[in-house]
C-alpha cells in the first residue's frame, strides 16, 4: 500500500512539474495558445494529488486497503462499458462530421471524448456500486 | 439467489466486518453477499464457505432449486440374480 502512495506521490509532483513548463510556456509566448487557466489547473491537481498521498502517508486520511474482487469486477466493466459508449458517440459525431451535418474540430473531439467517457464512467460505477454487482440488460 | 451466509455467521458469532477480514474482502461484498446481490467467484464462494465450516451448496442457494437442500436418498440396493 505504501508503494502505491509513493507513486502517486511521484505522479503528483510530475503532474505539477509538467503544470510549471506549461506555465512558462504560455507566459514566455512560445504556445500560440494563452489560456493560462489551463495550466494552473494542471497545477492544482498535482498540488491536490501530492497533498492527499502526504496525508496518507502520514497515516491522516485512511484509505481502504482491501481492493476485493466485487470492486475490480464492477471497475473492470464499467470502463469496458464506458469505453464502448464513447465510441458509439465518436462513431456517430464521425457520421455526422462525414455528412457535413455536423463539424467539429479537434479540440471539440477530444473535450467530447474526455467528457463522455468520464461521465459514463462515473455514473455507471455509481449504479453497480449501488445494486453491488454489474448487471447485465 | 439466496444465501445462508448470515444464519452461519451469527451461529459463529462473527460480525459482517470479521467475515471481510477473514476472507480478504470489504465488508460492503459482504452485506451484498448475504443479501443475494453478489454473486462472487468460486475461490470467494469457498473461502467464506470454509471460514463458516460449511459447504458451498448449504450457503448459497439458487432460484431453480428448493431452499431446504435434503440429503439425497440411499439408492436401492438391488439383488442381483445369478444362474
Amino acid at each position: 500500500m505504501k508503494k502505491i502512495i509513493q507513486n502517486n506521490l511521484f505522479i503528483g509532483s510530475i503532474v505539477i512539474i509538467l503544470g510549471l513548463i506549461l506555465f512558462i510556456l504560455i507566459v514566455s509566448g512560445w504556445i500560440p495558445e494563452n489560456n493560462i487557466l489551463i495550466s494552473v489547473c494542471i497545477i492544482a491537481a498535482g498540488i491536490l494529488f501530492v497533498v492527499l498521498s502526504v496525508l496518507q502517508l502520514r497515516g491522516i486520511i485512511e484509505i481502504p486497503e482491501v481492493s476485493d474482487e466485487r470492486i475490480l469486477k464492477i471497475r473492470a466493466h464499467t470502463f469496458m462499458k464506458a469505453y464502448l459508449f464513447s465510441f458509439t458517440v465518436t462513431c456517430i459525431l464521425g457520421i455526422l462530421n462525414l455528412s457535413g451535418i455536423f463539424i467539429m474540430n479537434s479540440r471539440d473531439v477530444i473535450m467530447t471524448l474526455v467528457f463522455t467517457m468520464g461521465l459514463s464512467a462515473f455514473l455507471l460505477s455509481m449504479y453497480y456500486n449501488r445494486h453491488g454487482d454489474i448487471i447485465e440488460g | 439467489m439466496n444465501t445462508r451466509i448470515k444464519e452461519y455467521r451469527t451461529r459463529l458469532t462473527l460480525t459482517q466486518d470479521d467475515l471481510a477480514k477473514k476472507v480478504g474482502v470489504r465488508r460492503e461484498t459482504i452485506v451484498f453477499l448475504e443479501q443475494g446481490k453478489y454473486n462472487p467467484s468460486l475461490k470467494l464462494a469457498h473461502d467464506v464457505a470454509t471460514t463458516l465450516n460449511a459447504t458451498i451448496d448449504e450457503l448459497f442457494i439458487f432460484d431453480d432449486e428448493p431452499e431446504t437442500a435434503e440429503l439425497p436418498e440411499k439408492p436401492e440396493s438391488r439383488v442381483v440374480l445369478e444362474d
